[in-house]
């Protein structure tokens, strides 16, 4: 099956190779099918995210950097590869990728990757990105920011340092090539910066929305992907044993879950009756001019 | 040779909690002192804290051996490192840190769980291959002397424990401002200073970077930066009044109104994660877990139920006022006053309550003034 993919990419990578003098050669692109949050449990046993039966979306981030390779895909006629690992259901992420408009795909699918923490992730990621690289050299990785489900934002710069290339975080957009092909010129926005940075090639960049929409799926790709085979990898295709991935090869545990509570305090409650509003007004305004408070209480530590 | 470098330390004792220290603008920022000074309580004798430095550059003027001090933290480690202006700096600081992290081998790194710290904390940690905690709110440490590090998960809905158990260094970021940076003004620091231990300063060398084999390519993955503009962003953590407001506001203009009462009670506007989502406020506005982390002296939540990961952002609120149709939403249990009503007639009425009593503070003052 893994040969049959690699026989596949080869073709098409030398049919685009025809169509356009690429300037870029492969952009590989890892997307996350995450669950809905609003849907989601815990194994109380194992303590980790309870995936089937919840209801899932390709993560919003990820949404966005697929948008950014298939933009760079248009301008400068790389190749997009969509990477993505999870169980059954998470080849609808490919899927998606392949509905979007991403040339390939492939599917990390076994049950030795469950319950990898970001660092296990990273290394399988990067083994993918090598394997991928040799039936055409990858110039740019692309993730999404941080996942909704985990919001760690760490398997992007991860993957970076594993493959040992530049990394920009929170890119909203690529805005130019160098002439000599050697740098992207990308935008990237943080909470409180607006910059834009010359990456050197080989980068790995993640991806936040704010300048790229994405965009509506194509009719031809619609049914190219409804009937593509999504080629699956196990832990075994990519030469590790069950210990090196998922819980086993994982840094970190899970020591225990629980259900939070807050301190709760013992509030007037006040009804909207104008009496009740203005009594109101007054403990807002003493409150909100800190009069009457003692200062240590707020500013010690907690 | 690497190799056989970390084979010979292998029986050295971890015994170092290290404090990373971000600077922005040529200043350490306070999120950082907030957890060098919870590393200090963490440790209580059966570890030595360390704040760290990635960078030479930085100035002695914001006096951080005497901060240091004040904290409790009783070494400073740094590394003398070529200044590289103009460039990304995340991935060169993490390979500096990761230098550090292979000769000290500390127990514990901690980072602010900044845009920076985050990417040093990735990027370093998968080097050292390593465990990593992104945005913890608790740390403890268990008898065995183990780092419980306590984040919220599932969208907030459960605080997950997370230990790192046999990789060392166990490596967290930070929420900034869960952990509040002690007051440090030049006076008080005298005071604080006074009986406290000495601080010690350690220096590595920049050849420490070639020694550990980070950068055998030079700086090939150096990321330029050719343009770098401020934007206009409220930092929320310094606010003394904060009104923000949720799903129940309903659409952009509500967030209006909500402005009014912020004027009225010199406070800024923000949003919840389903009022920002819902594209009525901006991202930078956002409180919560996956927004800022506020301790105003008073946080009035307009429409706003109290989901886990919110409250987890604004509890540190000196005072919590709550405005929700539904006196059975979380965040009313959770608060200091509570008013049970639709904002839409709440609201307009409190600001003219407040805008009178304005009038007649001022109208009292003029006659003795």
């Amino acid at each position: 099956m893994a040969a049959s993919l690699w026989v596949c990419l080869g073709r098409r990578w030398l049919q685009l190779r025809k169509e356009v003098a690429a300037i870029l050669t492969h952009i590989v692109v890892c997307l996350k099918q995450v669950p809905d949050v609003s849907d989601m449990r815990m194994d109380p046993k194992t303590h980790t995210v309870v995936r089937s039966g919840a209801a899932t979306i390709v993560n919003p981030d990820d949404q966005y950097a697929l948008e950014l390779a298939l933009e760079c895909k248009d301008r400068w006629g790389a190749k997009v590869t969509a990477v993505t690992m999870g169980p059954d259901g998470a080849e609808r992420a490919v899927r998606y990728a392949l509905r979007q408009g991403a040339d390939a795909g492939v599917h990390l699918c076994d049950r030795a990757f469950s319950g990898a923490d970001t660092l296990v992730t990273s290394l399988v990621l990067a083994r993918v990105v090598h394997k991928l690289a040799g039936a055409a050299p990858v110039d740019v990785v692309v993730c999404g920011d941080k996942a909704v489900d985990g919001d760690t934002a760490q398997v992007g710069p991860g993957l970076a340092a594993r493959l040992n290339c530049a990394l920009v975080r929170q890119v909203t957009g690529v805005q130019a090539i160098e002439a000599d092909q050697s740098a992207l010129l990308v935008e990237r926005k943080t909470r409180d910066r607006y910059q834009r940075v010359l990456v050197p090639l080989p980068c790995l960049l993640t991806v936040v929305p704010g300048r790229l929409e994405v965009r509506y799926a194509a009719l031809p790709h619609l049914v190219r992907a409804a009937r593509a085979k999504v080629p699956r990898l196990s832990a075994q295709d990519l030469g590790f044993s069950p210990q090196q991935v998922g819980l086993a090869g994982s840094a970190t545990r899970v020591r225990k879950v629980s259900t939070v509570s807050f301190p709760t305090r013992v509030g007037q409650e006040v009804d909207s009756t104008e009496q009740g509003l203005r009594e109101a007004a007054i403990t807002l305004q003493t409150w909100a001019s800190g009069s009457g408070q003692k200062e240590a209480g707020a500013d010690g530590r907690s | 040779m690497a190799g056989a470098e970390s084979s010979a330390n292998t029986g050295t004792r971890h015994s170092e909690i290290w404090t990373v220290m971000e600077c922005l603008d040529g200043k350490t920022t306070d999120a950082s002192w907030g957890i060098a000074a919870k590393a200090s309580d963490l440790a209580e004798g059966r570890f030595r804290t360390a704040a760290v430095w990635l960078s030479s550059t930085l100035k002695d003027d914001d006096d951080k051996v005497r901060k240091a001090q004040a904290v409790g933290v009783p070494l400073i480690r740094q590394i003398q490192a070529e200044p590289q202006p103009g460039y990304l700096l995340a991935a060169e600081h993490a390979e500096r840190l990761v230098c550090l992290a292979r000769k000290h081998k500390p127990e514990v790194i901690l980072l602010p769980a900044s845009d920076w710290g985050r990417t040093v904390a990735a990027c370093a940690a998968t080097r050292l291959e390593t465990g990593l905690t992104a945005d913890c709110t608790e740390l403890r440490l268990d008898e065995q002397g183990l780092l419980e590090q306590v984040r919220p998960a599932l969208s907030g809905n459960v605080l997950a424990t997370i230990v790192c158990p046999e990789r060392r260094p166990q490596m967290a970021t930070v929420r900034p401002h869960v952990f509040a940076a002690p007051r440090l003004s030049p006076g008080d620091l005298d005071r604080q200073c006074e009986g406290k231990r000495r601080v010690d300063i350690v220096v590595e060398p920049a050849s420490l970077l070639v020694k550990c084999g980070e950068r055998p390519t030079g700086s090939k993955r150096l990321c330029r930066v050719v343009e770098d503009k401020k934007i206009d962003a409220p930092d929320l953590s310094r606010a003394a009044v904060v009104v923000a407001g949720g799903r129940g506001i309903g659409g952009k203009d509500g967030f209006g109104v909500l402005a009014e009462l912020a004027i009225q009670l010199g406070g800024v506007v923000a949003g919840s994660r389903a009022a920002v989502q819902s594209g009525w406020i901006g991202s930078a506005w956002q409180v919560g877990q996956t927004g800022q982390t506020i301790r105003p002296r008073l946080y009035i939540a307009v429409g706003i139920s109290g989901t886990v990961q919110h409250l987890v952002g604004v509890q540190r609120a000196r005072k919590i006022v709550a405005i929700n149709r539904d006196p059975e939403a979380p965040i009313m249990a959770c608060s200091d006053l509570r008013v049970v009503g639709d904002w839409r007639e709440v609201l307009p009425k409190l600001i003219g309550e407040l805008k009178a009593l304005a009038h007649r503070g001022q109208r009292g003052v003029q006659p003795n003034g």
